[in-house]
């Protein structure tokens, strides 16, 4: 009974991937189907034909104006993104293994998580003033608390025989944190992560809207009020790309980093 | 054969010498919480571990041995008591003592290998030498050819192996053993408690504190069983197996099933109370 019931356990997890896949695939290909048919019936001017928003990618992709917009947008987000990936990860290892420095800044953590960030954007513009500095900490400031959550409920949730294991073995509270509660947290710090990269993008097109009008949110805003929309949407692409690539690059480090299963 | 004690360990069971041998478990009393809501798990326990002994705390589940077991590896301070360790009072953990837990506790991300020379990494060993050393005790609990395993990819049996090199890398003085086998198959338990007392028949020097619930395995693995009342943990008897290793031969004789008997009443007659 036993042996039957880890087999059909065992096949299940082998086909999971299979099964997920394929129906992504195909649902994402019918949407582009539907979306072309719709964008041919010119239903309205709203939808262009899917094959319409290739074109204008390819167009506009060869631009100066694309290409400066997309280095300049990568640039301050792979800024923002890195201080908040260090600090999260810090500041959620000292709150999930000291009492007081959880205490402290938890209700300052959960406010941030509450607040809807975009509603202090204008706030961030009055501190960083309305250049690239700006959208760094907008980045920064959509993607921080997340992982910050995420590291220290991951390093909170630590079987407790693991502790004692470390410290029956004498470790050093360094020890401890570098050998033990860093690496059994992983899992939920690449969650952490995972969610916090979608985030920052976010972040960056918010900022780039309503601060600077620069790189992304610059091409968008400007087709939007030029109702260039097949050039509009293909930008949305480009940006909704650039997030999905982000989550699955941190998915894939997910799935070698955490070979032992899920707790 | 362990019963036969060396000149040493005979002078370790009179307490108040000037160099007392062993370890010395002096009115050690724990209480989690506070006022009413206390909840006492040792009561005033005292009784001498003479060096070289296995010493099995026998009792029934919950019944506080397992906190008097982490109070002598120094991971849980004693509420009232002391325990003293060749006449030194303990004051936390040591490199003198090493535990084995009754949930593996292996780091899930390093392999067997690994695992096995996590204490001598803690400990500041240097790779290379950790390495060989673990490779060894790994050779010792008979897990050669699984060094590159990850603890996901072993069973149970192969994994509480890996605990247990993992603490006999140390080479500790005292070997503290937390129901270890609680977790395994039956089958695996037998091969495996067989296996620990080979091992410590050759290594006799090991002072070995072991915690079960399993009169059976306590009766089979001991020089001495401490039976312990439930909740609060006390002592209720001390009972010496005077029988010769290896004792697989005699599992069904009178003598052994005798003193199976007796601390089956002894548990019996606690739980009835």
């Amino acid at each position: 009974m036993k042996r039957i019931q880890s087999h059909n356990g065992m096949a299940g997890e082998t086909w999971r991937p299979f099964g997920v896949r394929i129906p992504s695939l195909v649902a994402i290909l019918l949407g582009g189907g539907v979306w072309e048919i719709l964008g041919r019936a010119h239903v309205t001017f709203l939808v262009p034909p899917f094959s319409d928003i290739v074109t204008a990618w390819v167009r506009i992709a060869g631009t100066h104006k694309f290409a400066d917009s997309v280095v300049l947008s990568l640039q301050a987000y792979a800024i923002g993104q890195s201080i908040a990936v260090v600090a999260g990860l810090l500041l959620g290892l000292l709150m999930g293994r000291f009492r007081a420095v959880e205490y402290f800044f938890e209700p300052w953590v959960n406010l941030f998580m509450a607040a809807p960030m975009s509603a202090l954007v204008p706030v961030i513009m009055a501190f960083a003033g309305i250049g690239n500095t700006s959208i760094v900490v907008t980045v920064f400031m959509f993607s921080f608390f997340i992982i910050v959550v995420d590291t220290m409920a991951g390093v909170k949730h630590v079987s407790p025989a693991l502790k004692e294991m470390g410290r029956s073995f004498g470790a050093t509270p360094l020890q401890m944190m570098r050998k033990i509660l860093f690496r059994a947290a992983m899992p939920e710090i690449l969650t952490g992560i995972r969610l916090g990269v979608v985030r920052g993008v976010k972040g960056m097109i918010v900022g780039q809207m309503l601060i600077a009008v620069v790189g992304f949110g610059y091409l968008i805003t400007t087709y939007t009020y030029a109702f260039a929309m097949a050039e509009l949407y293909a930008v949305i692409f480009t940006v909704l790309a650039l997030s999905m690539t982000l989550s699955s690059a941190v998915g894939l480090i997910e799935r070698r980093v955490v070979f032992w299963g899920r707790r | 054969m362990r019963q036969t004690q060396t000149p040493q360990s005979t002078t370790a069971t009179v307490p108040g010498e000037a160099r007392p041998e062993g370890i010395v478990i002096d009115g050690i009393s724990h209480s989690y919480g506070v006022g009413e809501a206390a909840v006492h798990t040792c009561d005033k326990i005292s009784f001498p571990i003479r060096r070289g002994d296995l010493t099995t705390f026998l009792g029934p589940s919950g019944c506080g041995k397992t906190t008097l077991l982490k109070i002598i590896a120094g991971l849980i301070t004693p509420s009232d008591g002391r325990v003293l360790i060749d006449g030194r009072e303990i004051t936390g953990p040591g490199p003198d003592r090493a535990l084995v837990f009754q949930n593996f506790a292996l780091l899930p991300w390093e392999n067997a290998l690994s695992n096995a020379a996590f204490g001598l990494e803690l400990r500041g060993v240097p790779k290379a030498e950790r390495l060989k050393v673990a490779r060894e005790a790994l050779a010792l609990v008979r897990l050669t050819g699984f060094e590159r395993a990850y603890p996901h990819e072993l069973s149970g049996g192969m994994q509480q192996r890996v605990g247990l090199a993992r603490a006999l890398a140390t080479n500790p003085q005292i070997l503290l053993m937390d129901e270890p086998f609680a977790s395994v198959d039956e089958l695996t338990r037998r091969t495996f408690q067989e296996d620990l007392e080979k091992l410590l028949l050759a290594e006799k020097k090991t002072t070995v504190l072991f915690v079960t619930h399993s009169i059976d395995e306590a009766v089979y693995l001991s020089d001495r069983i401490i039976v312990f009342t439930s909740r609060p943990a006390k002592v209720g008897e001390i009972i010496d197996v005077p029988f010769p290793h290896p004792r697989a031969p005699m599992r069904l004789s009178p003598e052994f099933l005798q003193i199976v008997d007796r601390l089956w009443g002894l548990l019996k007659e606690d739980k009835v109370r």
